[in-house]
């Protein structure tokens, strides 16, 4: 289960609700996945995906000042933890 | 209760982040340090000021030069309580958590800054002046250095030490 915190992914994900989430699903395109920072694995992050690179995903919100992968880089498949359903 | 609700009773929960990250409004010391600078130009000229001398009509001598001096003091006070609220901007809604960790003494940096308002309101010191200004630049350093940004600050500089 992965709680969401904050509004980034607002309207699609709704900030303080829980979400199933599952490593079983392979990611794709508009999909949301949980995954840990690149740049501080302490932090979980959950976000849409927007492309896929060889190199790994590129992520952002749904908001245009949300963080994307042009702050954080590119995720590469061992940091994500699953991949939301239902949204 | 919903199924994810049902769910998480059994199945472990994480959470995840979902923070907009990058602040919503838009965030600028400049204005802290021009309000600074502005305290610092009134104080400069109210110490700058003569009192009427005797060969002028007293009355409208005096009228004139209080005058002078209030406009300026109400100056100074109105910006001084502009830079505290700009500041305060910053250190409560812009500087996070982690940039604690860069910066140990964010807290104190601006607890200094915001100190040194009130105490530009409170008095007419040429040193206090100089302090706040001096103190806005610092916090405005770390600022740009949390936006990876060095030219903006030279910019910042740039532009905010040559208003007067």
């Amino acid at each position: 289960m992965v709680k969401v915190d904050g509004g980034s992914a607002f309207p699609d994900l709704i900030p303080g609700q829980k979400y199933l989430a599952t490593s079983l699903k392979k990611p794709k395109i508009g999909r949301f996945i949980v995954f840990r920072n690149p740049l501080d694995p302490r932090q979980v992050f959950v976000k849409k995906i927007q492309l896929i690179q060889k190199e790994g995903f590129y992520v952002s919100g749904t908001v245009s000042w949300g963080t994307s992968s042009k702050e954080i880089g590119l995720i590469p498949p061992n940091l994500i933890l699953g991949v939301i359903l239902g949204a | 209760m919903n199924l994810p609700e049902k769910l998480s009773k059994i199945l472990p929960t994480v959470t995840a982040e979902a923070h907009c990250d990058i602040p919503c409004g838009i965030y600028e010391p400049t204005q802290a340090k021009i309000a600074a600078k502005t305290v610092q130009r009134m104080v400069m000229q109210i110490k700058e000021l003569k009192p009427p001398g005797h060969d002028h009509d007293e009355v409208s001598g005096t009228i004139e030069f209080s005058n002078a001096i209030a406009r300026r003091i109400i100056n100074k006070e109105k910006h001084a309580k502009l830079c505290k609220k700009e500041l305060g901007t910053l250190w409560v809604d812009y500087f996070k958590p982690e940039h604690l960790e860069k910066y140990p003494d964010l807290h104190t940096k601006f607890w200094n800054a915001m100190k040194l308002c009130s105490k530009n309101k409170q008095s007419v010191d040429e040193e206090a002046a100089k302090k706040l200004v001096e103190a806005v630049d610092e916090i405005a350093k770390i600022f740009y250095e949390t936006k990876n940004d060095p030219e903006r600050y030279a910019s910042y500089q740039d532009i905010t030490d040559k208003l007067f």
